[in-house]
């Protein structure tokens, strides 16, 4: 029984909304450009925080010992000669410390969260460009060509299994790859959706952290303003070398303000969360055109593998 | 944060936001007076955006200190989730290939073994 074909307008309508809802945007630059920002930061004050953080940690460590409290316990098995089982060649003693997980904002946890930053960009780079997806369309195609040339000699059991996979190949292949491809932009548009709450809430938090490690914006801005004042009051003085010397320090001042905010990991930072709120808005939208057309041909092309 | 601290943020916040308009339009009309040569309103006007900027400079650093109250610890550790579930996706996605592989490879076993027997 030949079934009815549907309308080709209704159809095309209905593979343009069917490709709208699950097209996967280009997201690849933007996370590329997160990552390049995140490196930037690292490199100019991983240093920095790392010292911070160490001194804090000491300093947490002192405020205890001053009060008397535990600072450090021994963990695992600490006696090398309890006699440890024989395919324990040395002992798993370490150190655990009792220093509490600050509730606020430090070195340390600033330092965490840039470093978490990075895994969750490299969590969504790694579903953006799955292998995975090319993979399964090749080990559905693999699947397909075990079944082998028909053959009388074979079981006619098998044989209708094997006909009955042949007469759809394309479908099992092109199948295969498309509901991964949906199980991977769901899961991209899921990340970015539950992280980005989080993302907006830390980002200027660590700015502000990051601030206090390197005042150069806010000392150059103050320098700046300083430069204003003084513009205005030798103007108004009448005074001509006066007025000079302070037209050349405004021009100075605001070529290091501009220097400043630059280098500022706070500016750098801001610059990650335009990125990223750029993202979100590209994944709860539809991908870019090129993207959609390649969407709606794979559509076609399942729909056309069906008999 | 605790909703005290949230809300002198967000009040330093819309302060801010009113302070960048007003800045703005000082700026704006210390150069139209300067164009049209009333040079003692434009001083004035330029004089007062400098304060204003000064007073700016004074909010940001108290937004900066309530903003270090935050538990960023506990941000971490959301954005952690979110990582962890990723990464579980991108491996089921993987598992499902590599099972399609191994699908093929006992059916290609099927159909030798059948075709040895035929």
């Amino acid at each position: 029984m030949t079934r009815p074909r549907p309308h080709p307008g209704r159809a095309a309508l209905a593979l343009l909304v069917l490709g709208a809802g699950c097209a996967a945007p280009e997201v690849g630059p933007d996370i590329a450009a997160g990552r390049a920002l995140l490196g930037a930061i690292a490199t100019g004050t991983g240093p920095a925080l790392d010292r911070r953080a160490a001194a804090e940690f000491r300093a947490a460590e002192d405020a205890l010992i001053r009060a008397g409290q535990p600072v450090i316990e021994l963990q695992g098995e600490c006696d090398p000669f309890s006699d440890p089982p024989a395919a324990t060649l040395r002992s798993d003693c370490r150190l655990h410390s009792l220093v509490p997980r600050p509730s606020a904002t430090d070195a340390r946890s600033t330092r965490d969260f840039l470093a978490m930053l990075d895994s969750y960009l490299a969590a969504l780079d790694g579903l953006a460009r799955s292998a995975s997806v090319d993979e399964a369309r090749r080990q559905a195609d693999a699947l397909v060509a075990a079944f082998g040339q028909p053959s009388a000699a074979r079981p006619a059991a098998f044989e209708e299994i094997a006909q009955a996979v042949r007469a759809r190949r394309a479908l099992i292949v092109e199948g295969s790859g498309f509901v991964l491809d949906q199980v991977r932009i769901m899961a991209l548009r899921r990340a970015v959706r539950a992280a980005a709450q989080a993302v907006t809430d830390g980002l200027p938090v660590a700015a502000a952290y990051l601030e206090t490690l390197d005042p150069r914006l806010e000392t150059a801005f103050e320098a700046h303003l300083r430069a204003r004042s003084e513009l205005e009051e030798a103007r108004l003085a009448g005074d001509p070398r006066r007025y000079r010397a302070a037209v050349d320090a405004l021009r100075a001042r605001t070529e290091a303000l501009a220097a400043a905010q630059a280098a500022s990991p706070a500016v750098q930072l801001r610059a990650f969360g335009e990125v990223h709120a750029r993202l979100v808005r590209s994944l709860r939208h539809p991908g870019g055109l090129p993207r959609i057309v390649a969407l709606l041909e794979q559509l076609r092309r399942l729909r056309d593998a069906i008999p | 944060m605790s909703s005290a601290l949230e809300t002198a943020q967000s009040l330093i916040d819309s302060l801010k936001l009113t302070q960048r308009g007003f800045l703005a339009r000082l700026n704006a009309e210390a150069s139209a007076a300067r164009k049209a040569g009333n040079e003692a309103l434009a001083s004035e006007l330029t004089l007062k955006s400098i304060q204003l900027s000064w007073q700016n400079l004074a909010l940001h650093r108290a937004r900066q200190k309530l903003l270090l109250a935050t538990d960023l610890p506990a941000l971490t550790q959301r954005l952690g989730a979110v990582v962890a579930d990723a990464n579980r996706a991108a491996a089921d996605i993987g598992s499902a290939a590599e099972l399609l592989g191994r699908a093929a490879r006992l059916v290609e076993l099927l159909r030798r073994l059948l075709d040895v027997f035929a």
